[in-house]
Order: structure tokens, then sequence, then C-alpha cells
């Protein structure tokens, strides 16, 4: 277990300046996600980290001690791969044996912890298989025992579920989450999608075209980014186009919006009379009961996409604005109805 | 049932193609076991005496006795050499590699006539001729090394390289690495190009002829020779051995890797 701390890392590929100066800290135990669209340099930074590739620039620190040249079989770390890179000549329990081997573990602790691990990622039994006679689901947690079984003070993954269908994946993003927190063990996870992020991080890492974009915890993200692009990235979005009229102290501000008047939160940035952009969630608007809500709209049904556990419902406001809500699956309405919607000002973000 | 007219036809064009490819070799093991004086088909009676002629003839057991020799030699030297080239030229060599993959290649796409007349001439030049039979050791070492080297170059080509980052991740050297994990991953092209080189160099004919040292012959030039003035079954005899030769390497070979990790 360690704390790791990225201090202005830079790789660049030829002329193509991959990371440009990557600051990061991962506290001891916690999960952190590197979130980004394809091509951001998730997987370098991730690489760095490992030992794969080494940064041009920058220090990379193990619990303090500057690790930035070391090759990765001196770092003590455990990584699951995306093509999950298990050995297909050996068995599982070879495969879960290689790490012990390597770090010269007597025959008997080896036993033990191999079986201790097996039964934590469910794979008891499977000891005298290949990996080409377990499924997708079975490879990777084999590909998560092998990394955990040599007790590493980071865990390193690098999408681990991308090749896998969509019910399994619900399911491992889950399974892989109640295993870090049971291990204890500080985790770098790498992913595109932003769902995934969203439900297994302590903390998410945006990243765009090799520079941190935001760090926070999924929430912060999700409810408070920090730009049109971050917000855009990590989920469904409206944006309101407004002037600010008043601000108060705590940051609620009232807002001339394209739709009418509405109250809104802003950062300490935003002051009375600026022009902004805020962000909506479709998933924060609601119809039907709306006491306590500060801002309330009469709308218009465009159209209903039924989800299975939700409605995606396309509306107009405030005199033709298109916006998109998420609303539950008991809403009852046909294109052309006339309902009320409210959603609170805690919603309605005002971009910096 | 009803009958695929295009898979019969197909079906009879498989057992064709294989009647073609077997029968001579089918022949050549009738014939060997004539028990007249000649090579003619169809044969006299059954027997085994050829063999035993083969085995009582001082030249063709001394030949064979070479080209064994020479073959065993070929395979270890070009099986060493053969997968370090294709090592460093697929994972080191970046901008170099597909000018040195061709010279790797070369002594497949140069006539071996060609290989052969300018080896000789280059012994002669150091003062060596053909005195010892080490023209033609080097001589099937250039032919067969080829065939290692292609071999162990595409099972490298299609190695997942996160394989031995997993290696090093899990805490083994880049020596211990390629050890435990490249080397047992790639065996099967070795080995395969280790058969190659071998079959072939028994094969090796111009070679043989112009570089063989004075005194000593292998199995295909004495075979030669021997046509030239008597026509008995010993011939059919000494190439129905070649052929149970053949198949007992290719079972061996089964045994160490399997045929079946050929199939992609
Ligand atoms: N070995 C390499 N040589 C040259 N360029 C590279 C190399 N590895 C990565 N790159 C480039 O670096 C950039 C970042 O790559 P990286 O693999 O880190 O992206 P990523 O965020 O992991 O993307 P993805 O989600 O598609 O995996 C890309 O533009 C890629 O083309
Ligand atoms: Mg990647």
């Amino acid at each position: 277990m360690s704390e790791l701390r990225l201090n202005a890392v830079r790789k660049r590929f030829g002329n193509l300046e991959v990371l440009k100066a990557i600051d990061l800290t991962v506290a001891n135990g916690e999960f952190v996600s590197l979130l980004g669209p394809s091509g951001c340099g998730k997987t370098t930074t991730l690489r760095c980290i490992a030992g794969f590739e080494f940064p041009a620039d920058g220090q990379i620190l193990f619990d303090g001690v500057d690790l930035t040249q070391t090759a990765p079989e001196k770092r003590d770390i455990g990584m699951v791969f995306q093509s999950y890179a298990l050995f297909p000549h050996l068995t599982v329990q070879e495969n879960l044996s290689f790490g012990l081997e390597m770090r010269n573990i007597p025959e008997p602790e080896r036993k033990r912890r191999i079986a201790d691990v097996l039964g934590m990622v469910q794979l008891v039994g499977f000891e005298e298989r290949f990996p080409r006679e377990l499924s997708g689901g079975q490879q990777q947690r084999v590909a998560l025992a092998r990394a955990l079984v040599i007790e590493p003070s980071v865990l390193l993954l690098d999408e681990p579920l991308a090749n896998l269908d969509a019910a399994l994946r619900d399911d491992m993003r889950f399974f892989i989450r109640d295993l870090q927190q049971r291990v204890g063990i500080t985790a770098i996870y790498v992913t595109h999608d932003q769902s995934e992020a969203i439900v297994m991080s302590d903390r998410i890492v945006v990243m765009f075209d090799g520079e941190i974009a935001q760090v926070g915890s999924p929430k912060e993200i999700h409810d408070r980014p920090i730009s049109k692009r971050v917000a855009e990235f990590v989920g469904k979005s409206n944006f309101l186009k407004g002037k600010v009229e008043s601000r108060r102290t705590d940051g609620a501000v009232m807002l001339a919006a394209e739709i009418g008047p509405i109250h809104a939160t802003a950062p300490a940035t935003t002051s009375a009379g600026d022009t902004v952009e805020c962000l909506l969630r479709p998933e924060s608007m609601r119809t039907g009961a709306l006491d306590g809500l500060e801002n309330q709209f009469p709308a218009r049904v465009e159209d209903i996409i039924f989800l299975g556990n939700s409605v995606s419902v396309h509306l107009t406001i405030g005199g033709g604005h298109r916006i998109l809500a998420l609303l539950p699956a008991d809403f009852l309405a046909v294109p052309g109805d006339e309902v009320h919607i409210g959603f609170s000002a805690a919603n309605v973000w005002c971009l910096p | 049932m009803r009958r695929d007219p295009g898979k019969l036809i197909l079906n009879v064009f498989v057992i064709a193609v294989y009647i073609f490819l077997m029968a001579p070799i089918v022949l050549i093991v009738i014939l060997s076991l004539n028990s007249g004086e000649f090579l003619l088909f169809p044969i006299e009676g059954v027997s085994l005496r050829w063999f035993g002629a083969l085995w009582n003839s001082r030249q063709f057991m001394d030949a064979i006795g070479t080209s064994f020799q020479v073959a065993a030699i070929s395979t270890f030297v070009s099986g060493i050499f053969g997968t370090l080239a294709a090592i460093y030229c697929i994972r080191f060599a970046h901008r170099m590699r597909g000018a040195l993959r061709l010279f790797m290649m070369a002594p497949l796409l140069i006539p071996e006539i060609l290989t052969a007349i300018a080896l000789l001439f280059f012994m002669y030049q150091i003062g060596i001729g053909t005195r010892y039979s080490i023209g033609l050791q080097i001589g099937h070492i250039i032919v067969t090394f080829p065939y290692v080297f292609l071999n162990v170059s595409s099972a490298l080509f299609n190695f997942d390289k996160s394989l031995e980052e997993a290696s090093r991740s899990l805490g083994a050297s880049p020596l211990m690495t390629f050890r435990r994990v490249t080397l047992p991953l790639i065996k099967p092209g070795v080995i395969t190009g280790c058969l190659f080189a071998f079959i072939i160099s028994f094969d090796i004919f111009n070679i043989s002829l112009l570089l063989k040292g004075i005194g000593t012959t292998t199995l295909p030039v004495q075979l030669f020779d021997y046509l030239r003035w008597d026509f008995d079954p010993t011939a059919a005899a000494v190439s129905s051995l070649s052929i149970i030769m053949t198949l007992i390497a290719i079972l061996i070979f089964d045994r160490f890797v399997g045929l079946r990790s050929l199939r992609f």
C-alpha cells in the first residue's frame, strides 16, 4: 500500500507531446480513475507509472521514493491489461504462482496465497485450467487475481472491462471496486467510459489532449464540471445561456436566462453582470410534485423514448428552447401534452 | 439426404490431389520390397533383400552417416543463430528491419547452385578447398538458416507483447521474462524451423555435390552416383528409408509440440 505522486510528468513520442506536465497525487488506498477520450494519454500515463515508458521530464514517486527511471520489475506494482495478458502456456495456478516465484516465496506460502486470492475472485476449482479454457469474465478475474496475489503497493488497470459484454461489465465494476476496498489497495483505473469511472472511483481525473482538465469526486465531476467539455464528456447535458443578475455570498445566483429567470449556483469566480452558460443535467429534472424546487416551468412534450428503467423526454420550454429530461418510467404523457417541470437551484451550475 | 454437387466435386478434387502427391511415395516403397533384380513395376515378389543389400553397402551406410551428421550440425547451428537473428530483427532492428530480413532470407532467394559455386570459389580462395567437408557444412548451414529464421520471425511477429509486460510487472527481469514467457511461446516456431532445417539439409543436392570433401559424400549425391551405373532396387530401399526417417522425425516433433499448434 502506498501513496503515489506524479510531478510535472511529460512524455513525447517523436514530435507529439502526449503528456504535458501531469501532476497527480493518489492517496494510500484510494481508487482513482483516469477518464478521457481516446488518445488523450491515459494509457501513456499508466505506462509511465508502471515503468514501461519513461517520462522525458518530471518525477514519479512511490511513497516519496523517486522511481522515475526504475525498471517495472522493481516497482512493486500489479497490472491488469485490457487483453488480460494471461500466460497461455501456464495454468491458472501457474499464472498466479509466477509473480510469487519471482519474489522467492516458498512453496507452502505460495499455495496458501493463491488459494486465498482464488477464493476472493470466486475461482476455486479452476486451478488446473488453461486460460483458453475460461470465459472472458473468468479470464478477467484470473488477471485480477494474478495482479493481487503478489500484494503490490499499487494496482494499475487499463480498461480491464472493455472486452466484456454489457451485463458482465456492470457486475465486474462492483466486483473490482469491492475487491479493492476489501484489500485496501491503491488503485489507478484507466477508462473512457464515464459511467464506469463514476460508479467505481473515489476520485476521477479527467484528461484531454495530454493535460488534466479536472480532478474531483465523481459527484464534483458530474455536477460541478469545470468546463463545457468536461460536462459533455461526463454525461448528457443541457446548456442554458444567461446573464447573472445578482449573486449571494453562498454562490446562489439569479439568472436572466433565455428560458426566463432562473435560480442557479455559481463558482466564486462568477459575479453579477457576467454572461454565463449553465449546465442542467437531464436527470435532475422533476415532474409532478414540485414543492421546494426553485425553478418551475411549463413545458410541452415533444417526444418520449422508453429506456426501461426511465424515459428520455424532449421538452420545449420558455418559448421554443428544447431540453432533454430523464424522468422516471412512470411518467405518463404523450407528445403534445403540456406538463410542469422543475429543478432545484443546486442543479443549475454556471460553468466558470 | 440432398447431395451437394459442389461438395462432391471438391471431394473428388481433393482425392485426386492426394493420389497425385502420394502415388510416387507409395510406389517407391512398393519397389523397394521387390524380390527381383530390377527397379521395375510390377514387382516380382515381396522381400526385404534390398534393405539387406543397403545394410551391407559401405558407401550407402557411410553416406547416410554423413548426411545425418551434417543435418544434425546444420540444425543445431541454424537453430541457435536463426532464432537469435529473428529476435534481433523483429525486436531490436527498427529502421533496418526490412533490409535485414531480406538479407537473412537471401539464401532462399538465390538459386542453390549459385550459392554452391560462390562458396566453392571462396573455399579455394582461402586455401581449404574441398579437402575437408567444412565447405559442405557451411553451405548446409547457409541454406537451412532462413527456415529457422522465418519460422521464429513469424512466431515473434504474432507474439502479444503485453505478455512480456505482464511478466515484468510481476517482477521478472528481462532475461527471466525471455526464459519463462517468450521462449516457451515461440518454441513451436523454433522446433518447426529446426524440423525444416533438418529435412532440407538431408535433401540438399547441389551444394553437397560441389562442396563435399574428398572421400565423403551425402545420401542424395551417393544415390545419384549409384543410379548412373546400377538400376537395382537398392535405390528404392534408400528412398523408403528416407521416407521412414522423415515420418519418425515428424512423429517425434508431434510429441514435442503437437502439429495442432501449427494451425492458425
Ligand atoms: N509507442 C508510441 N509511439 C508513438 N505514439 C504513441 C505511442 N503510444 C501512444 N502514442 C500516441 O500517444 C497518444 C496517447 O496515447 P494513449 O495510448 O496514452 O491514449 P489513451 O488515452 O490510452 O487512448 P485510448 O482510450 O484510445 O486507449 C496517442 O495520440 C497515440 O497515438
Ligand atoms: Mg489506452
